[in-house]
């Protein structure tokens, strides 16, 4: 175990930060008033160490990709056998590596239905990037160029891009810095009703099948969704709904792109979110748990039709990145797919989703503020509402859910808030699949006393 | 609604002051992660006290100061007269302190004091009182099983008992699981309902004063999913007695079954009433209007369907009707109250959200409906028009919330009372004694009262068929739960 760090380096770290390294997803301002809330020195399993020497609970597997926690050295193994061999060969211009080979392999036989290749990237961005390239590219090549248009749903989380950020839902993300594809349109997300062409609805304005009536699916490439959204709060595909935008797609030469880069890799007790509801996409964007971030790497996988048709190109294909297929991180991925079959932790992942839903129904006899508990598998969350009965919200000024999140953080918990939204309070969980029954009651036990401690603050 | 509410005894008053503790082998501590939670007046919404709250480490502790107190303490060896004596001072002490436990659970449930004073205390005592005599008769058998051997059976307490009540009759509920346990002498972990934790906490210092041996009756309040669970997952508790919904209930049953541990389970109803054509309406009227309304409806054997023959279907319903007019909502401790508010905030949307569906699917409202903004009330509810097979007529509601449906002959009436996944209690009223009988012997359930409804004494049983549970509270059948047989041989020869 390394050894804690003292005041004086720890000062010296803070202000090198401070001075040298902009971060991503943070207030700047903040940061350089208050420097780094924490400063990573170490992990094993679910939990992690700080340059002090205090550790705490990875409760959101850092950003839902540790799925198989810290300080694996089987990873560590494979990334050092295949950085020792030769770290980095390219794959372009038809060059090969043999990791690369074999992991487009084993992810194309566990991925559903007929998805038959993969394109690799170096995160999820890219791949939802690569997504949207690839959907427009098939359409090229079938003779139909106007179908350009990606139709993204409300609350998303694609990316930070500049295609996949403007895919994203979410306002920060969605405008920064004004980069936008004008491509990209955005529907009403989670209206299942309306989708299954109810026009009577209230919500029909606005939804995909609007969006496509509107714009016309001669324009329209494909619609992107998460099966369970993440960084949006933990919204759950509503029963029946993924199921009804599968159909509208395929009644309308649409392609659908499941953006799996949360959900896969059995984040979801499944091996990939869309099975939950036994719908297969066109297109699957992957990348977090594909190496459970041991190494960046993600991939694009495509379903037979497109594959057969891609291949048919007679020019280079003009796409591409550096660490497309690289080697050690393939290597990585490959062992980590292996660790999650050989320990069943898709099935953990389920039977611990029990634990929690337990937990849950703890929380909400005791907690009366504690509201909408959800989670599939271990991708989880819950809402704090001032009356969850009558779906009324907390005030603006009451900043519930970064109050409970900073709280379990004093208690040695890392969760997240989303409460970008106004009226919303959410709080993420997404423990590393590798969480035993004792963990998970850990986790809900802080939660109650930073929800009990929040409930003397009204 | 009415608003003259009487004050608190200085008893209470104290009471309530300061986190509320646990009590595990005769002393009353903090739980151990130092975890807490409120209980509220329904009436008010406002927190009424604080309560350290169990956790699995407590739990433990309890369950071993619990076996210790089973296996080598004084209790161990202890002369059945003895136990008596001990059960019998319980019973005089809590007389002693009848108003202060009548104030506590009107508080804490909500139910009127005029019912708390009449029923669940007096009832508490009185199973306290049944029970001591019980203590020196748990008798077994010598068998003739052949001349050259003596056979003989002794009944043995069950062993650590880990006993979950619910909050409808809080120390009511108490008394119908301790009391039988302690005269079969064993030794007992219990968890009052989260939302009424207070009057099981107070009867904790009546067991301290009647001077029961340390871990004898630990009393441990907490929540179903931490402190419920490790109870029922210990593998040193030997029985566990529930009193509660079926839902829970069927988890409990699964999990005991990886400890084999012995179950008394009772469980949710909805038990039918059933006016015959020649009943005596006078009477019928108000027996099935209390068969449900009282208590708030929160009583698992509640009548919750009612059937009249159609011929006084208009009648009946004008009847019930009336009385759901006179109903006092109001705060439990005014003395002209007779119907509170629920339990909680959760149930009174339960309740609520049932009496939508009793609209959305096409029944109407008789009278009632409402609910109240402040406080967890429910309007007496009675629907009309309501079909056999709408959730309202099929699920426990647990609130003031009566289903009224017709019939035409009394076979049919039999097969739609009998036509339910519960089987807790059944009501007929009747003239004709005939009737009467051949009837209550085709209901399928634990319970049948004729010409009267929820009628209950220490010495009668009361349980469930089917879904409602099995295993019986009261009387000579519930010793009997807490009892092992053994069967000793003796060689003569």
């Amino acid at each position: 175990m390394a050894n804690p760090q003292t005041l004086s380096q720890i000062q010296e770290l803070i202000e090198i930060d401070k001075k040298y390294y902009l971060h991503p997803t943070t207030v700047p301002k903040q940061f350089l008033e208050k420097g780094p809330k924490i400063i990573f020195q170490e992990g094993k399993g679910i939990r992690v160490t700080d340059v002090k020497g205090d550790t705490y609970i990875d409760g959101v597997s850092m950003l839902w990709n540790v799925n198989l926690g810290h300080g694996n050295q089987e990873l560590a193994q494979a990334a050092y056998n295949q950085m020792s061999t030769i770290a980095y060969s390219s794959s372009f211009y038809s060059y090969s590596n043999p990791n690369a080979v074999r992991l487009a392999e084993k992810v194309v036989s566990i991925a559903p239905g007929d998805l038959s290749a993969i394109f690799y990237t170096s995160g999820g961005s890219e791949s939802n990037d690569t997504a949207f390239k690839l959907a427009r590219f098939y359409w090229n090549l079938k003779g139909r160029p106007t179908k350009k248009k990606i139709i993204s749903i409300t609350r998303s989380y694609h990316g930070a891009t500049v295609s996949a950020g403007t895919a994203t839902g979410i306002d920060a993300f969605h405008s920064f810095a004004g980069s936008k594809d004008s491509d990209i349109l955005h529907a009403r997300g989670h209206v299942t009703n309306c989708e299954l062409g109810d026009k009577t609805d209230p919500n029909y304005e606005g939804c995909i099948r609007d969006t496509i009536e509107k714009v016309g699916a001669e324009n329209i490439a494909a619609v992107i969704l998460e099966p369970v959204q993440g960084a949006g709060g933990v919204h759950v595909s509503p029963d029946g709904y993924l199921k009804a935008v599968r159909d509208l797609c395929t009644a309308n030469d649409v392609l659908l792109i499941a953006d799996e880069v949360i959900c896969g890799f059995g984040r979801t007790g499944k091996w990939f979110g869309v099975e939950n509801w036994d719908v297969v996409p066109d297109i699957m964007s992957v990348a977090k748990g594909i190496t459970s971030g041991y190494a960046q790497l993600g991939g694009v996988l495509v379903n037979k039709e497109i594959r057969d048709t891609v291949v048919e190109y007679d020019q280079i294909l003009g796409h591409g990145f550096t660490y497309s297929g690289h080697p050690t991180a393939c290597a990585v991925a490959l062992k980590n797919l292996e660790i999650i079959e050989r320990d069943h932790l898709v099935e953990n992942a389920k039977n611990m989703e029990q634990v929690l839903k337990k937990g849950f129904d703890y929380l909400s006899d005791k907690h009366k503020h504690f509201a909408k508990p959800r989670a599939v598998g271990l991708l989880a969350g819950f809402d704090l509402q001032a009356d969850p009965d009558t779906d009324t919200a907390f005030e603006q000024s009451i900043r519930a859910a970064a109050f409970v999140v900073e709280h379990c953080f004093t208690n040695k918990l890392i969760l997240r808030a989303a409460d970008f939204e106004e009226g919303k309070n959410i709080v993420a969980i997404a423990p590393p699949l590798i969480i035993n029954k004792e963990e998970v009651e850990e986790i809900i036990s802080i939660v109650d006393d930073a929800l009990t401690a929040f409930e003397k603050t009204l | 609604m009415v608003n003259q509410v009487q004050e608190l005894s200085s008893r209470v008053i104290e009471f309530l002051k300061g986190t509320k503790k646990l009590y595990i082998n005769g002393k009353f501590v903090e739980s151990v992660s130092l975890k807490t939670f409120d209980t509220y007046n329904p009436a008010t919404g406002a927190v009424l006290a604080s309560v350290y709250e169990a956790g699995v480490e407590d739990i433990n502790q309890a369950v071993k100061a619990a076996k210790d107190a089973f296996e080598k303490g004084l209790w161990s060896t202890m002369r059945p007269a003895d136990r008596g004596h001990l059960i019998y001072k319980l019973a005089n002490l809590i007389e002693e302190h009848k108003e202060e436990l009548a104030q506590l659970d009107c508080l804490d449930n909500g139910k009127p004091i005029n019912e708390t004073r009449a029923v669940d205390v007096p009832g508490t005592i009185e199973q306290f009182r049944y029970f001591a005599g019980w203590a020196t008769k748990n008798m077994g058998q010598t068998i003739p099983v052949s001349d050259s051997f003596l056979n003989y059976t002794r009944h043995e307490p069950v062993g650590v008992v880990g006993q979950i009540i619910p909050f409808n009759y809080p120390i009511n509920m108490l008394s119908w699981k301790v009391a039988p346990a302690l005269a079969a002498g064993c030794t007992i972990v219990l968890k009052p309902a989260e939302q009424t934790p207070l009057s099981a906490i107070y009867f904790a210092e009546l067991v301290e004063k009647a001077g029961f041996p340390a871990g004898v009756v630990n009393i441990v309040p907490g929540f179903g999913e931490i402190a419920g669970n490790a109870l029922v997952e210990h593998p040193n508790v030997d029985k566990i007695s529930f009193t509660g919904s079926t839902v829970v209930g069927k988890k409990i049953m699964k999990k005991a079954a990886d400890t084999m541990k012995r179950l008394t389970l009772e469980l949710g109803g909805k038990s039918p009433n059933i006016i015959l054509p020649d009943a005596d309406l006078e009477k019928a009227i108000p027996g099935v209007f209390n068969g449900i309304m009282f208590n708030q409806g929160e009583v698992c054997s509640a009548g919750s369907r009612v059937y009249v023959h159609r011929s006084q279907y208009d009648e009946v319903v004008a009847g019930m009707v009336e009385l759901a007019r006179q109903v006092k909502l109001g705060n439990g401790l005014d003395e002209e109250t007779t119907m509170g508010p629920l339990v909680s905030k959760k149930q009174q949307e339960r309740v609520s959200e049932f009496i939508n569906i009793g609209v959305k699917e096409g029944a109407k409202i008789a009278i009632g409906g409402g609910k109240s903004d402040t406080g967890y009330f429910i309007e007496p509810t009675i629907f009309v028009d309501v079909e056999e097979n709408m959730i309202i007529a099929k699920e426990e509601i647990f609130g003031p919330v009566v289903v009224v449906m017709a019939y035409d002959s009394v076979e049919e009436v039999i097969e739609r009372a009998n036509n339910s996944p519960y089987g807790l209690g059944a009501g007929i009223w009747t003239e004709n004694v005939k009737t009467a009988h051949k009837v209550a012997n085709q209901i399928k359930s634990g319970s049948v009262w004729i010409n009267c409804y929820d009628a209950i004494d220490p010495a009668s049983p009361f349980g469930g068929y089917k879904q409602s549970g099995f295993g019986r509270d009261l009387s000579a059948y519930a010793l009997e739960s807490y009892t092992e047989v053994k069967s000793i041989w003796v060689n003569l020869e």
